[in-house]
């Protein structure tokens, strides 16, 4: 069953005057199905970000619907997004977006205190969480006082909370050096394990060949797509490079 | 380096920080102008000639005084405030220095642009302040006449002596602001320069001793100003009383602040629910950065709140005041004992001379004496150190008087008297005088002493002592020290004249001349008189009291407008987030909403309930210049604080807009 489904989806942005106008999605298609871990990859400017603001319905498009679970996210009322939003997805960002003033506990339990869950509720789905996460022992800090990958792993936490119908990753291994990418990716491929859906943009091909399929966009359209299959993370590795080379060569071919 | 380079880059500076160097600036023209103001009144050759010593109305010269004090107040006031100010435009600052420091400045590149920048600040604010000032001198003048009942005087003129003196002040003040910007320049790392607007991102700390003194503190300035019951108490409390609030205050809004909503966050129930849990944290980190803020502005209003209203009630109460301390138009102190119908005899020729009518005469044979209550024993002598509340101010009536003057049939038998204790100091029904004991047959009225009472005394409790017969009087009156000129008693003469000013005091002249010419000596008080004094003493306090109250309310505005512009940067970042995790803006905005409003009435109920407890204790206070009519003051307090409010709102409701623009931005 595909949870997720973006039917040409076009985005302009103009500027103020409207007459200059530049094409971040000209004709984007492609479909999740649930227990996926979706990888989309691209240059700076190939619209990679503004197609996940979209799917997280921070953003609206030009043209085009987005189907979550058959619900066309463009029917959904400003007022009702942001529960929405709470409600069936979960993020991470890159520059983690976690609030100085909440420690990691207040921090992770924030979207449940946001849709009214009894104090009792939040204490049973925050404890396994956070130790399958390996953050247990920090939840009382503040994000000042734990690492970069301490931090990225208190956002997952956070977005995995309300047991979301997709988490979106915008580039989770940015900010984060080599060590701690590895430990996150291996938590993320985990997670997806349990039957999680993933769906990460990234720039990294060592962040993309944890995911199972990974989405090549150029253009502003899906340009290619890679499937994991039985292939090793080695092979898929070799395969994103080719994919990339290729891409950048401006080839054609599709394999 | 080119040398234009620092005006240029002092002059951007200025000019992209529009936001945070405008009410910088208008705080500088605003204090240069309160300042200008008051100095160049208080020495106006208008009101007082320094050359000639010569007062334009009587109590020019103390009016004088007043307003140069005021002019005092006010700069210091303003130094405290423009350093204030300074500290939020120096925390901007930092960063743009920072960046230069990166891009190769030298420290001393930075300082020179600082002392631009403070220099052409202080200069245009003093431009602008002058040039308001010089117009506005003539207007508040004759404002001021106005106020104080007198014809205002004609002509222009520019007050050169004030200006010199303003000139020289503000050069003080930007100097001190250009040592301290320099100092904190120097003191500071080139990364903090560039960090120092991120700062202060650890929780608050727990500190309930301090939160706990604040509560001690609190209440026993309210215990103060609230049992206070005397003028001399109300002297003497009325500063430690105030210390203690203020005090209290800086600890209760820091220290208790934190304390009660760390509580409140500790009970999870409450604090993990949607509508607690963003207010909840936030408040605790606007309080930590904030409290201190807070705080200047509760006690700022607080201030401008009772001094305004003490103003306005020592203004509007002049006449009800006056008539009570000076009951008739004409009062007279005579000695020597003259009988009251050699008094009227002389009176009547008088009168009758100068074609003129009287009414309502009054006529008292008193006794006036001072003397320290021990006990139940009242000793005539003065001690070297005086305590106030054991040394009455003592009046003394015979029976006879007594019931002439209240149309009254009181007896007292051999060593009885009647007593009016104003401060009830005499704890027995007794009284011990030169080794006789006066039993207290009951409490005198006190009426006439309206007329008879000292003004000048009125820190001194008051004794009104009846005594049965003439040779009592007497043996009280000549065993006392010190005050042997009204030995034989005095008599109070006072009536009343519906004619004009002038003929009014033609005639208490004439009167008394007629009075020394039969060796009878007097002393004349013409309530003409004390009005102008009156009005040139307490509207001159008026005057400076709604100039200080407008420079505090200016200054809270100014602090409530760099808090809210400081917030709002801070918490535009924390909203974004807030926004890409779930919250809709408009939930956003609602919690945004409870906290700030907190914040703003906050300080606000505070200074009202401060002042509503100073009630008791000023209007003690102001009883020391004047009869204070409480419902009066209560009312000037209550409308001062409504305005007060009024005002408040208003300059929020502007910078609230000011803040949702950056948030939202």
């Amino acid at each position: 069953m595909s949870i997720l489904e973006a039917v040409n989806v076009k985005k302009i942005y103009k500027n103020r005057i409207g007459s200059a106008q530049v094409e971040a999605l000209s004709n984007i298609n492609f479909s999740v199905e649930a227990g996926e871990f979706v990888a989309i990859m691209g240059e700076s400017g190939s619209g990679k970000t503004t197609l996940l603001n979209i799917l997280a319905a921070l953003d609206t498009p030009t043209s085009g619907e987005i189907y979550l679970e058959d619900k066309n996210f463009s029917n959904i009322k400003e007022k009702e997004r942001a529960a929405f939003r709470r409600n069936n997805l979960g993020f991470v960002f890159q520059d983690f977006n976690l609030l100085d003033t909440f420690t990691l506990e207040d921090n992770i339990l924030l979207p449940l205190v946001l849709s009214g869950t009894p104090y009792k509720t939040m204490q049973e789905k925050l404890q396994p969480l956070a130790a399958s996460l390996g953050i247990d022992s920090l939840l009382k800090k503040f994000p000042y006082e734990v690492s970069g990958g301490q931090k990225q792993r208190t956002a997952v936490a956070r977005a995995l909370i309300t047991n979301p119908k997709l988490l979106l990753a915008d580039e989770p291994t940015g900010a984060l050096d080599s060590k701690a990418s590895v430990k996150l990716l291996n938590q993320f491929e985990k997670i997806n394990q349990d039957g999680q859906t993933i769906v990460m943009v990234t720039h990294s091909v060592q962040a993309a060949c944890h995911a199972s399929r990974v989405l090549f966009i150029k253009d502003g359209i899906v340009f290619h797509q890679i499937y994991k299959g039985n292939s090793t993370k080695d092979e898929m590795f070799q395969k994103i490079n080719d994919a990339l080379t290729s891409m950048l060569s401006g080839g054609e071919d599709n394999e | 380096m080119n040398k234009h380079i620092y005006r240029r880059l002092a002059a951007t500076n200025l000019k992209k920080n529009f936001k945070i160097y405008l009410p910088y600036l208008l705080t500088v023209i605003g204090s240069i102008l309160f300042y200008y103001i008051l100095t160049s009144l208080g020495i106006n050759s208008f009101l007082y000639d320094i050359n000639s010593k010569k007062e334009t109305f009587y109590g020019a010269r103390t009016l004088c005084t007043i307003l140069k004090t005021g002019s005092t107040v006010s700069y210091l006031f303003a130094l405290i405030f423009l350093f204030y100010a300074n500290s939020f435009v120096l925390k901007h600052q930092k960063k743009q220095l920072g960046l230069y420091r990166v891009l190769g400045m030298e420290r001393r590149h930075l300082i020179r642009i600082i002392l631009l920048e403070t220099v052409s600040l202080f200069s245009i604010g003093l431009l602008v302040a002058l040039f308001f000032g010089i117009f506005l001198d003539k207007l508040v003048l004759v404002l001021l006449f106005q106020i104080l009942h007198q014809t205002a005087p004609e002509g222009f003129y520019i007050n050169t002596s004030a200006i010199s003196s303003t000139l020289l002040l503000t050069g003080l003040v930007a100097g001190l602001i250009v040592i301290r910007g320099v100092f904190s320049i120097l003191r500071t790392k080139d990364i903090d320069l560039l960090k120092s607007e991120k700062k202060g991102e650890r929780e608050p700390k727990n500190r309930f001793l301090l939160a706990i003194a604040g509560v001690i503190l609190l209440g026993i300035g309210y215990y103060y100003a609230l049992t206070s019951h005397s003028v001399n108490q109300a002297l003497t409390t009325f500063f430690p009383a105030a210390l203690c609030v203020i005090l209290g205050t800086y600890a209760l809004f820091t220290a208790g602040s934190i304390a009660i909503l760390k509580l409140l966050k500790k009970n999870k129930k409450y604090y993990y629910s949607t509508r607690h849990f963003i207010s909840l944290s936030g408040m605790l980190y606007r309080m930590k950065q904030n409290a201190v803020g807070l705080s200047n502005i509760c006690i700022l209003s607080a201030a401008a709140i009772v001094v305004i209203s003490a103003g306005v009630c020592l203004y509007s109460n002049g006449n009800r005041s006056i008539a009570q301390q000076f009951p008739r138009a004409v009062q007279y102190s005579i000695a020597n004992q003259p009988s009251q119908a050699t008094l009227e005899e002389i009176l009547e020729t008088t009168v009758t001379n100068h074609k003129l009518s009287y009414e309502d005469m009054v006529c008292i044979h008193y006794g006036n004496m001072l003397g320290e209550l021990k006990g139940n024993t009242l000793l005539p002598d003065i001690p070297l150190t005086i305590n106030l509340e054991s040394f009455p101010d003592i009046y003394l009536l015979t029976l006879e008087e007594y019931n002439r003057f209240n149309h009254s049939s009181e007896t007292l038998g051999e060593n009885e008297i009647l007593l009016y204790d104003s401060d009830d100091i005499l704890k027995e029904d007794t009284l011990i005088f030169k080794d006789t004991t006066y039993r207290v047959k009951d409490t005198a009225n006190k009426e006439c002493l309206s007329y008879i009472s000292n003004y000048s005394m009125s820190l001194f409790p008051k004794f009104l002592i009846v005594v049965p017969d003439t040779n009592t009087f007497d043996s009280f009156l000549k065993s006392s020290t010190g005050f042997a000129a009204f030995d034989g008693g005095i008599t109070y003469l006072g009536f009343d004249m519906n004619d004009s000013v002038k003929d009014v005091k033609a005639f208490a002249t004439a009167y008394s001349d007629a009075l020394t010419a039969q060796n009878i000596a007097n002393d004349i008080t013409l309530k003409s008189d004390e009005e102008d004094f009156f009005y040139a003493t307490y509207g001159g306090l008026f005057f400076v009291g709604i100039v200080l109250g407008a420079l505090f309310l200016v200054c809270t505005v100014m602090i409530i407008y760099y808090k809210q512009i400081s917030e709002g940067y801070e918490d535009r970042e924390r909203f974004l987030i807030m926004q890409k995790v779930g919250l809709s803006k408009k939930e956003i905005k609602q919690s945004i909403n409870s906290q700030v409003m907190l914040l703003f009435l906050l300080p606000l109920i505070a200074a009202i309930l401060h002042a509503a407890v100073a009630l008791n204790i000023v209007a003690d206070a102001l009883s020391l210049v004047m009869i204070v009519h409480m419902p009066t003051f209560i009312a000037s307090v209550a409308i001062v604080c409504v305005l007060f409010s009024v005002v408040y709102g208003i300059v929020y409701k502007i910078t609230s807009r000011e803040y949702y623009g950056i948030v939202n931005e």
